[in-house]
């Protein structure tokens, strides 16, 4: 029984933190044309509580991704310099899907496991009916 | 007087197992995208049981003390193994998902063991099903 009750609470925080992912990754999409934008990720760390390793995840501090910017070349544009260039994002949109197909993927899985426990739990207690 | 029947036992301690190795396996998943993240597994089942598994002693300085035994079994976390990825994690999902299938049906065929000796028992009792 405990260990089903520690098996939801991973699984939640599992989909916690894949959820934060996907959410810079879409904020990431969003501003894939800001000028100057730096695309932000974060990364996977393990919870640990009072010096034991809990087996919970949680994202870490969000960083920008310090890869050039690149420059866009288009004279009429109000940022423009004087060569006619400016600083457009660092985003690559083929990274940032696939990395929401990943987050997507994980979540599932964290979900399906989440699942499972809850299933396992109420067989258990299917065996106080009658 | 009642001594509880040897399979009932051993399909508590079955779905004990099967429980524990979820919430491991859970755990796995959570940190598949961890850094350096190992994957653990439980021992097999038919190695761990019927050892003494008991391998956390709780101190007793005084004849009242707990002894532990109501802790009931604990199981040998070992390494899962499978190839790192470039990031030092050896988590891998199918190998996850078989492994969680293997886990919820050793937890059914434990309650279905437990549930039908319950049944035996009440027959006996003259109660029915």
């Amino acid at each position: 029984m405990d260990g089903l009750h520690t098996s939801t609470a991973t699984s939640a925080s599992g989909m916690r933190a894949q959820a934060d992912r996907l959410r810079l990754t879409a904020e990431n999409i969003a501003n894939a044309d800001t000028p100057g934008y730096r695309r932000k990720l974060t990364t996977f760390e393990s919870v640990v509580r009072q010096g034991r390793e809990t087996g919970q995840v949680t994202t870490g501090p969000v960083e920008l991704d310090q890869r050039a910017l690149d420059r866009i070349h288009d004279p009429s544009h109000p940022m423009a310099d004087a060569q006619g260039y400016y600083d457009g994002s660092n985003v690559d949109l083929v990274i940032e899907i696939a990395d929401a197909r990943e987050a997507q993927r994980s979540y599932e899985a964290n979900l399906r496991m989440f699942d499972q426990a809850r299933k396992m739990r109420s067989a258990l207690l299917e065996l106080l009916r009658r | 007087m009642f001594d509880t029947p040897n399979v009932m036992r051993m399909a508590q301690d079955l779905a004990r197992y099967a429980g524990t190795r979820q919430s491991v396996i859970a755990r796995n998943i959570a940190n598949a995208d961890t850094p350096g993240f190992r994957a653990r597994d439980l021992q097999s089942f038919s190695e761990t049981y019927g050892q003494a598994t008991r391998d956390v002693v709780l101190a007793q300085t005084r004849p009242g003390h707990q002894t532990g035994a109501a802790l009931g079994p604990s199981y040998a976390v070992v390494d899962a193994g499978g190839r790192p990825s470039p990031n030092g994690n050896t988590v891998s999902l199918e190998g996850e998902m078989v492994r969680a299938t293997r886990a919820q049906s050793d937890h059914t065929t434990a309650l279905t063991v437990y549930r039908s000796s319950l049944d035996i028992l009440r027959t006996a009792l003259g109660r029915g099903r």
